[in-house]
Order: C-alpha cells, then structure tokens, then sequence
C-alpha cells in the first residue's frame, strides 16, 4: 500500500516535470524579462498557426482560413462567413531528439523506474538556452462575416531554460494564455478589377499567467522526500505571475491583378503588457476572485512585484499570389514575407544581409480538389513541410518545422511538429 | 428503383462519414502510434527523413555569413593583453601603488613586465564582448579556437612576470590589512609557469581575468575601509551598499570560473545527464528515508551501480585532458594537459575565491549574481574534478620535491601510464558482462610514488584545504538552488579520508 502511494507520488512528480513549473523562492529573482530565464514569457501573445508556420512562417496576404485575420486583419475582408468551433492544435518539440532517444522504449514498457527513466531522457532532449517544449492552442470560436473577426483563443506553453549542458541545469516554465481578438476589415476598390486595398485592425485582449521556474534539482528533491506535498507546493509556494495587455494590430493588403497581392502589418501598437507577480496561485485567486483555491483561507494575498513589459513595434512585410486554376482543381499559392522590416534600416554590409535572410520568411501551397493541401516553406533557410487534409467538417493539419531560439542564425534551431484537428470552417 | 436508390444514397453517406469523421481520427492514432508503438529501426527511418529538414540552406549555402563579432572582439582585445599600454613594467623591482591600489615590492627579477589591470570601462567591454560570445553556439567555438592559439613573445613575458608580481601583491594587500583577515586570498596564488613556450591565448584572458579580480578586490576593501586604511575593513559591519559591492568582486569571481569552463572544455560535458536517476532516487529517499539515514543503516555502496556512469564521463574527461588511443596506446597530448591543469586551477581557485569572502551561502543567495546561472549541481562534481586535479599535480611537486632529475616523474606520464593499462576510461567500451570482473589495472611502482599521499594531504588540511573544500562546496551546493544535499556536505571531512588509509580501512 505504502509502495502504492509512492509510486503513485512520483508519477505525479513526473507529470509535473512536464507540465508545471515551481523554484525555490529567491528574494531578489525578477519575474520580467530581464532575467533571461523568463524572457519567453514577455512574447507577444501569437497562436500556433499550422498554415503558415508549414509555409516557412510566411502567408500575411494568405485569405481562405477562418484564422488568416490573425496573421493580417486585411485579409477578414472578401473572406465571405467562416465559423470554426473548436480547433485544437498541439506542438511537440525536439521531434528528432526524442525519436532518437530511448524515451519511448521507456515509456512502452510501462514500468514506473522506467517513466522515471523515460523523464531523465525527455529532460535530455532538452537543448542549452532557451526553448520550447510543448504547446497546446485551443481555439474556441473563430468566426468571419461581413467583414468583422472575433476569435477566442486559450494557450498553454512549457518553455525551458537550461542554463549549462548539465540535465540539472533544466528550468521548465509553464504559462497560461487566453485571448480574445476583434477584428474590422473593409475593401476599398480603386480600379475594378485590377486594384483594390483591403484594410484591417485588430483588437486582443489577453490575459497571460506563468509559474516560476521549476529545475531539474528541485523536482529531484521533491520525488526523493516523501513527506513532500507536491499539491501544496504549486498552489501556495509557487509564485504566479500574470497580467493583461490589449494590443493592436493594423493590416493593408494591395491587391493587384492575377492573384498578386502587396500586403503590409504593423503590429504591438499598444501592447504593453502589464504584469503582477503574486505569492501563490492561491494568493492571485484570493486577490483577484476572492476565493481560495486550496481552501486554506486566513491569508492575506500577497504580490512580489508588479511590472511592465513593452514589446518592440514591429513592421511586416509580404508579398502573395495565389491562382485558382480549373475552377478548384489546383490552387498554387506562393508567399514571401519580410518579418520586423524596420530593424533592416542602417544596417550595411554582411550584418545588412544576415539581417535580411534572417528576416525573410518564403512558402508555398498547392491545393488540390479544395481537399488537400500541401504545403512547403522556408523560415530564416530552415525547411518547413505540412500537409492538410480538408473533409467537409473536419479538417486535419499536420506540419513539420524548425525554429531558430538563439541569437544567430544557426545557434539553436528547435524542430517542432504539430496537428490541428479542427471542426466546421477550413 | 426509388428504394435501390435511397439504399445507395444511405450507402454512399455512410461512407461520406467515414471518410470524412472516422478516418481524421485514424490519422490522429496512427501519428500517435508512431511516435509510442514504432521500433527503433522504423523511428530511425522517419529521424532519417526528418534529420534533413533541419538543416540552414542559408548557412549552408553561404548566403548569410556567420556572425563572429563577438569573438573577433574579445579575441582581439585578448590578443591586446600584456602587450602595449597593457603592460605594466617594474621600477627597480618595484611597482608603484597606482597599478594595484598598494605598492609591492617584487625584487630583482628577470621578468620585468607584468599584466597590468584593465581600466572598469576595458574589463566591462571584455566581459561584455565574452559573454555575448559564450551565449551563440556558433561563436563560443570561434572563440574557443582563437584562444587556443599561442601567445606572442611579449604575451609569454608578461605572462611569467606576472605570476611574480601577482603573488607579491596578494602577499603586499594580506601584510597591509594587518591580519588574516584577507587569508582567501591565498587561493588565487598563481603557480609559477615554467613551459612558456606553450602558453596560449586562453591563459593570457585567465591571467588577466584573476589580475582585474586582485584589483578590484583592493580597490572595494579600501574603499569600504575607515580611512582607506585595510586594517580597518570590517567584513562582520557592512552596509548592504557595502556588501552589494563586495559581491561585485564575488560576481567576477564566478565570471571567471565560467570562463575556465569554458575553455577546459568541462561546459560541454552533462556529468548529471550520465546519473541513473532512478537508482539516484531509491538512495536518497525512495522507501522513506533519505540518503544519510540509508547510510546510517548500513547499506552498502554497490560499485558496479555507477561503473557505467563512471565510464561514459571518464571517456569525456580524459578526452579534455588530452587523452587519445593511438595505434592501440594511449597518449596524452602534452598541451591539452597543460590547458586543462591550467583551467581547472583556474576554476577552483576562482570558486574558492568566490565562497571564500566569509559570507553566509544563504545571504549571498539574495543577491543577484549575474554569472551564477552556470552554477548547478554538476559544479559540485567539476569542482571537486579539478581539486583531484589539481592537488594530484601538487603531490606529484611535493613528491619531485628532494629528488634528482632522473627520479623525478611526471603528473601526465603517470596518468598516460594509468590510462594506458585502464584504456576503458578513454574508449569508454565496457560490455554489461564485464562489470562483475571489472578491476583496475595499477601501474609500476605506484605504491612507492604514492605512499606520502596521507603526509602531503595531512600537510595540506593543516593549511586549510579541508575548509576551503566544505566551504566551496557548501557555496555551490546553496548557489545551485537546493539544499538536498547540505546535510551530507556539512558532514564532510578530509580527515575521514586519510584516517581510513591509515587505519587500513580505506579504499
């Protein structure tokens, strides 16, 4: 009985390696981004989008996906009425480290000292600096009509921070996104036929939360002292640290004869996110509901620190063509993106073209029978491959791509694989 | 007719359905079965596939150049150290009180150049240049290479007249505070370079870092001393701005031991990542006890548990110190072994440095350090790797002592010597039969060389070793976040080891 329990302690301990994050707590630790473990967390809210992501991160004039407004809001108008309720995407990352690990021989066998095993070779796929480790988006409702957008999105991310090559240098934080954006879109003709401009802006208000980092010690410590109540330990001695922002997003498509497309995204216009870090979970509940969530009441809620974080204006840039040929019997679709333009202006020299590679992002899809779609692309030179599958209602994406998390190109790309499963509009 | 018709029509929409919602869900399972149900040969096939995907067709093709800045700038600033105005030079055997905040008297000497301190504003820029590097894979390798190249002949004067001086103002600052107050310093002291010739680059930054660190050092003391005068620093009655500025000296401390680490090459290895976590677990605590009362009852230590662990780290380690099979004997390339003794001095003394201030581990906690992040548990491991090193080279001098040339022997000829009859440590090839009759093989006359080990150690802990060790060692273990391990580190004793030798009990 008492080995029952134990066991089932450390399988606990070893779900929370992979979903939860909690440190031991530092007096002087910052929660912001200036202290680089947590300098993921100061991202702009941004949903996993498997089109563009399996199209090299290109497509802001792509139109055609009930969440093409989210990428650019000039694209909601002409999109015609789109519903999809839900759609639900998870990213997996270090798909080939894991494949290559003993892992998932670890995790067949289904023997407890072998999960035990299978979490040390998981924590091992883990790379030094930053990255990420699992994401789940939910999309809840995404609608178009008449020119109007709305979305309600919720995200959960596991980022990692490793500090050394060591497995015990692994901090894991978990982060809680839910966001709901508004969009307006309207088409202005200039010559029919020949040339109009699509114009758009969004509203999102997201509210964001991340626990404090977890290491690899602390966990070690937690599954080797059972008086330890792991409960206990995230809900009111782990601080909590969340806030909103309401960014604004503005969008312009040229839209110019056989399928060309010119369009233009500024983006984190107003989008200051303001952050609170709380004692516990507990201590944010009692602040911001009134209500425990451990039910241990008595406590006055406490906050640690509270922060702005601004994130920098950014400027896309894209060009698209998109042609449908045969009625839908083949739909080619080309896009090159420039991402964050503005930071190309002054440079000169390789630091002009390193610059620019870096900021290039270049896809392609081909749609055959409105039902299947293969796509290819190119992120910063990393290879991007998907492919989606459309029946009727259900609509099935999976994508594999690489990312770059370190400063230079080249430094840590992280290749992901993701699938979306939506239901109703494409 | 009208029915054939609505049976196809039922026909034809069941198969729309399972087409369209069961056949999704199909797709879901087997990507998951995939990824769970595979062997390894089919997992191979798809990382086969997939592998290729991730490489940079822009860095590949060499349309967008590798961005080295960093490194070229910390190497040419490196390149810059001890030459020029960088250079400081004795004044008939003096060196005046501006260069490190007293005036030392070296002597006569034939070395009359020294690194000089860098400027606040050049050992910013340097750290700066450094760390940037350190963060991108791509130009920590630059630079690692950069600093393997050798000095120049101004650098390697400078270089050997620096350990002179060096040593001269550690033992100038501890005479001026009056005391013994300021005996941590003694862990920077700075052996004498005897192969110039083989100085690098690396050693050049190593030396200049430990040169900023001794200034510094005066520099804060005397300003947090009554008067300016050292005897009067008072390290129990700071001001938190006071100590906020000790910690200065602390953070560049561990800046350098990062450094060190770096260019022994002891970053790159996961000493943790080799552990076997589960058997970790069931010893420190998995039946509800922990690790001391497991001890305490009794248990024994099974050996063949970590000879696997031991075996893949040994392969990385000795590959550090230089060690490489060729043609069936193991050889240890002279200079790497000199790189790695140099850095792995350098990384202790640093760390010795750093925890060897007086202050309380759990009050340094509160300060923000920006060079902590790299301390975790392994350090304790690297840390203790490099004062085997490191005091095994000292024995070997303690040994080679009183003896004429021919008798004298080598710290890397014997470890070749080791290795060479123990090559398992440097291939790392162990097949799981061989554990149970898996022995060392001893060297010749290993006995006689060996036989004052528990004098020499005896001589040491006299001299503070054994504290210094427990101190560092508790510092990092409280730096790396934890405190798992701080019961069984206030335990330790360097008594306990030669007083087992001596009673025969060790092993």
């Amino acid at each position: 009985m008492g080995r029952e329990i134990d066991m089932k302690k450390r399988l606990l301990v070893i779900l929370l390696i992979v979903l939860v994050g909690v440190a031991p707590l530092l007096a002087a630790t910052t929660y912001g981004p200036d202290n680089a473990a947590y300098e993921q967390t100061a991202q702009p809210f941004t949903g996993t989008n498997i089109w563009s992501l399996s199209m090299g991160g290109a497509g802001l004039g792509m139109k055609g996906y009930s969440e093409s407004f989210l990428l650019n809001p000039a694209n909601l108008p002409g999109s015609g009425f789109k519903l999809s309720i839900p759609a639900v995407t998870v990213t997996a990352y270090n798909v080939v480290k894991i494949l290559e690990s003993p892992m998932i021989d670890y995790i067949a066998s289904g023997e407890d000292e072998d999960m035990i095993k299978a979490a040390q070779e998981f924590l091992k796929t883990i790379g030094k600096g930053q990255g990420d480790v699992l994401t789940t988006d939910i999309s809840l409702l995404t609608l178009n009509a008449g020119g109007l957008g709305l979305s309600v999105q919720a995200q959960e991310r596991l980022m990692s921070y490793k500090t050394g090559a060591e497995m015990t240098s692994t901090k894991l934080i978990a982060q809680v996104t839910a966001a709901a954006t508004l969009g307006l879109g309207f088409k202005i003709p200039v010559i029919p036929k020949w040339l109009d401009i699509d114009l758009g802006a969004n509203v999102q208000v997201a509210y964001k939360a991340y626990l404090e980092q977890i290491d690899a010690q602390t966990i070690i410590g937690m599954m080797g002292d059972d008086s330890s109540d792991p409960a206990k330990v995230f809900l009111n001695e782990t601080p909590l640290i969340a806030g909103w922002s309401m960014p604004i997003t503005i969008g312009m498509n040229v839209n110019g004869p056989y399928g060309l497309s010119l369009s233009a995204v500024a983006r984190n216009i107003n989008a200051t996110q303001h952050m609170t870090a709380y004692k516990s979970v507990d201590d944010w509940a009692i602040e911001n509901f009134d209500q425990s969530i451990s039910g241990e009441a008595g406590h006055n809620p406490a906050t640690i620190e509270e922060f702005e974080v601004v994130p920098e204006f950014r400027f896309d840039l894209g060009l698209s063509w998109s042609q449908s040929l045969g009625g839908s019997l083949l739909t080619p679709t080309l896009s090159f993106d420039i991402v964050d333009a503005g930071k190309l202006a002054g440079l000169q020299g390789d630091d002009l073209t390193r610059a620019f590679w870096e900021s290039t992002r270049i896809g392609a899809s081909l749609r055959l029978l409105d039902i299947l779609d293969l796509r290819y692309g190119l992120s910063k030179g990393y290879h991007s491959v998907g492919l989606g599958i459309d029946l009727f209602v259900v609509h099935l994406d999976v994508a594999y791509y690489t990312l770059e998390y370190g400063k230079n190109l080249g430094d840590k790309p992280i290749d992901a694989l993701s699938v979306r499963v939506g239901l109703l509009s494409r | 007719m009208k029915k054939e018709l609505h049976t196809e029509r039922i026909l034809s929409f069941k198969e729309e359905i399972v087409k369209r919602f069961v056949m999704p869900i199909l797709v879901i399972a087997l990507l998951a079965l995939v990824l769970i149900g595979c062997d390894q040969d089919m997992r191979s096939s798809i990382v086969g596939f997939l592998d290729p995907l991730g490489n940079n067709v822009y860095i590949d093709s060499g349309m967008a150049p590798t961005n080295t800045a960093n490194a070229a700038a910390a190497s040419n600033q490196v390149a810059g150290l001890g030459t020029g105005e960088s250079k400081g030079t004795l004044t008939d055997g003096k060196i005046d009180s501006s260069v490190f905040g007293v005036e030392v008297t070296v002597g006569e000497t034939e070395n009359t150049s020294f690194l000089a301190p860098q400027s606040e504003e050049d050992q910013e820029k340097l750290k700066n240049e450094l760390g940037e590097a350190l963060n991108s894979p791509s130009q920590k390798e630059q630079l690692k290479e950069d600093m393997k190249k050798p000095a120049s002949d101004e650098q390697k004067a400078a270089a050997k007249g620096t350990v002179g001086a060096f040593n001269t103002v550690l033992a100038s600052i501890k005479t001026e505070s009056g005391g013994d107050k300021l005996d941590f310093l003694d862990n920077l002291k700075l052996p004498e370079i005897k192969d110039e010739d083989e100085l690098t680059q690396g050693d050049m930054l190593m030396l200049q870092l430990m040169t900023d660190m001794v200034k510094n050092t005066v520099d804060t003391l005397t300003e947090l001393s009554e008067g300016g005068d050292l005897k009067k620093f008072d390290g129990a009655n700071l001001t938190q701005e006071g100590i906020n500025k000790v910690m200065g000296i602390v953070d560049d401390a561990l800046f350098a031991a990062q450094m060190a680490e770096e260019l022994s090459g002891a970053s790159s290895i996961d000493f943790t990542g080799s552990l076997d976590l589960s058997s970790l677990l069931e010893n420190i605590g998995g039946k509800g006890r922990n690790r001391i009362q497991a001890r305490d009852d009794g248990d024994d230590f099974d050996f063949e548990e970590v000879i696997p662990t031991l075996l893949g780290l040994s392969k990385e380690i000795t590959a550090m110190m230089g060690a490489e099979l060729r043609n069936g004997e193991v050889i240890i390339n002279q200079q790497k072994y000199r790189t790695f003794m140099a850095m792995m001095k350098s990384y202790r003394s640093s760390l010795e440095y750093a925890f060897g201030f007086g202050f309380d581990a759990q009050q340094m906690k509160k300060y923000r350090f920006a060079n902590r992040e790299h301390l975790d548990l392994s350090s304790l491991i690297k840390y203790l790797l490099a004062v085997i090193a490191t005091e095994h080279e000292g024995y070997i001098k303690y040994y080679n002592k009183d003896k004429a040339d021919s008798e004298k022997v080598s710290s890397r000829k014997l470890i070749e010597e080791f290795l060479d009859e123990n090559q398992v440590f440097v291939t790392g090839d162990l097949d799981d039969d061989d554990y149970d009759d898996f022995e060392l093989a001893p060297i010749e006359n290993v006995e006689t060389i060996y036989k004052d080990v528990v004098d020499y150690l005896k001589d040491r802990d006299g001299e503070g070793l054994g504290e210094t060790i427990k101190n560092t060692l508790l510092g990092i273990n409280a730096f790396a976040g934890g405190d798992m391990l701080a019961e069984l580190l206030e335990q330790f004793d360097l008594k306990e080891i030669f007083s087992g030798e001596e009673d025969g009990e060790g092993d």
